[in-house]
């Protein structure tokens, strides 16, 4: 994607936006595609999974605010599922395409892409089109699944885990773009960014016997993504987090993207139509003042397609 | 075309079926198509035997292809397709390459071995016991453990070395792969065929072929009398010998120019040197009807219930011991620091164990499948494992489903697309999804949600038919529930249940295979795309 490209589509979301939308051209003008306002939190509607990204990017400052030239990147979709994009299992395939795009684009050295998968995972790659995606955009996909690449951390703020294996690709990278699907789980209710973590960590069975909600607050004090995007295009309201057929799935044609966990799972859930209160982790990662759970208190950009 | 060209082709034949065989065996990536490898074993031909009498097909007729060409030119299918006679020979090479020249020389024939371990693997079958002797003779079962018990372990630490290798320099070609062991009393029989087949072929050529091989011997009766024979010209001949001392078969008899084509194997080395062209195939006088093979038959019953529960400490011990020392395998999983506060108290109570999908059942499995282990090679997940005494012991190293090695994956067919004798029957995907190998049942003691009051629900979250679901329980706490009609028996949930020593949940094998109900099926309301943002 061509910097000019970025520009006109900002500039055309800007107006589809309406009034209420603070953006200015001028300063997109100046800072060559960055907007002038900081957002902490945009919410995009209506749109296809691409479009959202890049105007939920260009709104949040655009990719060049997170990726420098010549840094390695790692995005990290929930892909734990062997099923179709249509399933909404895993995170939709052209959303990850357009991230690669722009973390090339923004002159990214590498861009990889992986996660510990639950079904066996080259069925997982391959059958939910991320993969192909991935690798069409430019990006390298590698397996989740060596016991090698993943290294022991202490968890110092941990209240119940207090060490974890990380996945190195997330220990080293320079930019780590998280990239949950929003949809219903069986044992945490929802699983949005901060569940998302579950596939950087080896581990992780240790957590579902051993208070998983408070597992799942005490990770993000140490794995902290530097940007948060929750794909809600097409959302799995039932019988997550893996579903049993198309018909658990609804089209919400919807992205959130912040640099906030915690605020990235309060908006999701309320826009699934849960409490957020009532989901165990997201209400501890905000009092151990992990992120906010006050979505007034955040600059908020709303963009309706 | 001169006869001698006949040692080349057979030359060229025996690599391919070798090649093509041991890669299938050792191959975890799913690199060739399962038509590919159902072509490669077509005309194996015990497998194709049982997969005849199970589905008479075309795809079954292998065998008969193998009968017709021993009735015409012998024992063909010995050196140019058995990958067992092709890796003896390969080893005699290795050995002749490393040491001094090997002679071989006539020997008499040892009818009470061959005849004995002809009829042994039948009269244990016809007593209605089991197909045990035929699943450890056969030749190409035999090669199948070899290769897929002990050198596919050393394909992948090989493979994850150069993986390695290759990821350290921004190269992502191969991957890593994780070495599942098996349980340490599974190498027992392959190791000691692997060992008897090296000193056999080390020191007397094709004797297992014509001692031991109830498949050799079989043949052998038929190509005793087939339409062409490798026959001695008594006027060209000088007598010099050297036919004979080429003969890894050791059945020429120069000193009564006679060839024992009973014994034959057809690699055709005697064609090849002998200088005066005075052994060579000719016309048989008399050649008479092909007899029909006998029809295998009858059945095994799996003896006794299988207490799954108490063998696992010792086994998974010894796993790296017998076939691999000198590897140090990496942790299998990551399941190993498992930790629930307080221990799980009630022993899961399982009936029967369970067989892959495709296979019907315990008494169809069991008595078609000869234990080659090509549907453990291709098992993406590793939960085929070879099974010690879940089928009792006359079903040893028949693969049952290992759910403390991992679950069937919902989705894939594999396993019953390869399976080379008719044990695993050809699915369809949507018919997979539906075939219920086994019943999930839950012991809410155990679960820790209900044990602990700490969220979980990993076995709903790997269920793919919510057969279990999280429903709602104390405050935000969900337990699981049970929907035992809508499960197809996958062990994800079994697997995935983190208590310890004994899991919450787990599936119970079904005697013979049922059909899952399918899960209710309830349309959602699509969003209003105009409705403004929650927040």
């Amino acid at each position: 994607m061509k910097r000019r490209d970025f520009f006109r589509k900002g500039l055309g979301a800007g107006i589809a936006a309406g009034s209420a939308m603070a953006i200015s051209p001028y300063g997109k003008l100046f800072a060559g595609g960055a907007a002038a306002v900081a957002y902490d939190l945009v919410a995009v509607k209506g749109g296809e999974p691409g479009t959202m990204f890049d105007q939920a990017i260009q709104s949040m400052g655009g990719i060049e605010k997170y990726v420098k030239r010549g840094q390695k990147v790692v995005i990290k979709p929930n892909l734990g599922w062997d099923t179709t994009p249509e399933r909404a299992a895993n995170t939709n395939p052209e959303l990850m395409a357009r991230i690669v795009e722009h973390c090339l684009a923004a002159g990214a050295k590498d861009v990889y892409v992986f996660d510990n998968t639950i079904n066996e995972w080259t069925r997982c790659y391959k059958n939910s089109g991320i993969e192909k995606a991935v690798k069409d955009a430019g990006g390298k996909v590698l397996s989740g699944k060596s016991k090698g690449s993943y290294h022991e951390i202490a968890v110092e703020g941990g209240r119940s885990l207090k060490k974890v294996q990380v996945h190195e690709l997330i220990l080293e990278s320079d930019v780590f773009i998280n990239v949950p699907v929003l949809k219903s789980h069986g044992g945490t209710v929802l699983s949005i960014s901060m569940k998302n973590l579950m596939g950087v960590v080896w581990d992780r069975r240790w957590w579902h016997a051993n208070n998983l909600h408070q597992c799942i607050a005490d990770v993000t004090t140490v794995v902290k993504p530097d940007l948060n995007v929750v794909d809600a295009y097409r959302v799995l309201k039932k019988n997550g987090p893996r579903g049993v057929s198309v018909s658990d799935v609804v089209t919400m044609k919807s992205l959130i993207i912040t640099e906030d966990m915690v605020a990235a799972d309060t908006a999701a859930a309320k826009l699934f139509g849960k409490d957020p209160n009532q989901i165990g982790h997201i209400r501890i990662a905000d009092e151990m003042g992990l992120g906010s759970m006050d979505l007034s208190k955040l600059n908020i950009n709303r963009i309706m397609i | 075309m001169h006869q001698r060209s006949l040692k080349t082709i057979r030359v060229i034949l025996a690599l391919l079926f070798i090649i093509a065989t041991g890669f299938i065996l050792i191959d975890f990536r799913g690199l060739f198509p399962t038509s590919l490898i159902t072509g490669i074993t077509f005309l194996q031909f015990i497998p194709s035997v049982l997969k005849f009498v199970s589905n008479i097909s075309l795809v079954a007729t292998g065998f008969i292809i193998v009968l017709l060409l021993t009735a015409f030119f012998g024992r063909v299918y010995c050196s140019a397709i058995c990958p067992l006679g092709i890796f003896q020979d390969v080893l005699s090479w290795i050995r002749k390459k490393t040491r001094k020249k090997h002679r071989y020389r006539f020997g008499k024939p040892y009818h009470w071995w061959r005849y004995g371990f002809l009829a042994l693997p039948f009269i244990i079958l016809l007593t209605g016991k089991s197909l045990i002797g035929i699943s450890l003779l056969d030749p190409y079962s035999i090669f199948g453990r070899i290769f897929s018990d002990l050198f596919q372990p050393v394909y992948l630490w090989l493979n994850n070395r150069l993986a390695g290798i290759l990821e350290s320099m921004n190269i992502f070609f191969l991957y890593p792969e994780d070495i599942t062991p098996a349980r340490g009393l599974t190498y027992i029989i392959p190791v000691f065929m692997f060992g008897l087949i090296i000193w056999f072929s080390f020191t007397r050529g094709r004797l297992y072929c014509n001692t031991v091989c109830p498949v050799g011997t079989l043949l052998g009766l038929l190509s005793r009398i087939s339409v062409f024979r490798i026959s001695m010209i008594e006027e060209q001949c000088t007598k010099c010998g050297k036919c004979a001392i080429a003969c890894k078969a050791s059945c020429i008899s120069v000193k009564t120019l006679e060839v024992d084509f009973s014994r034959c194997v057809g690699c055709y080395n005697c064609i090849s040197v002998c200088p005066e062209d005075a052994i060579k195939y000719l016309l048989a006088a008399g050649s008479v009807n092909a007899p029909e093979p006998a029809v295998l038959s009858g059945s095994a019953t799996p003896s006794g219930p299988v207490d799954p529960a108490r063998r696992e400490a010792l086994t998974k011990m010894l796993a790296t011991g017998v076939a691999l020392s000198g590897f140090s395998l990496p942790a299998l999983s990551q399941e190993t620091e498992i930790e629930n506060k307080v221990p799980t108290e009630i022993e899961p109570d399982k009936n029967f164990p369970v067989t892959p999908p495709g296979s019907l059942g315990i008494k169809h499995f069991t008595t078609r499948c000869t234990a080659c282990h090509l549907c453990v090679s291709a098992c993406p997940t590793a939960v085929l494992q070879p099974s010690i005494k879940e089928f009792g012991w006359s079903g040893i190293m028949q693969p049952h489903m290992d759910y403390s090695s991992n679950y069937c994956n919902f989705e894939c067919i594999i396993c019953s697309e390869v399976c080379p004798s008719g044990a695993i029957l050809s699915l369809t995907e949507q018919g997979k999804k539906t075939t219920q190998l086994g019943q999930v049942q839950l012991i809410l003691e155990n679960c820790v949600v209900y044990a602990e009051n700490t969220a979980c629900g990993s076995c709903s979250e790997h269920c793919p038919t919510q057969a279990v679901k999280m429903v709602p329980y104390k405050g935000d706490l969900t337990l699981p529930e049970i929907v035992p009609e809508i499960c197809v028996g996958c062990g994800a949930c079994e697997f995935a249940c983190p208590v310890t020593p004994f899991k919450a949940i787990y599936v119970d094998g079904h005697q013979i295979h049922q059909v899952a109900q399918e899960p209710e099926i309830e349309e959602l309301e699509q969003p209003d795309m105009e409705e403004e943002f929650p927040f």
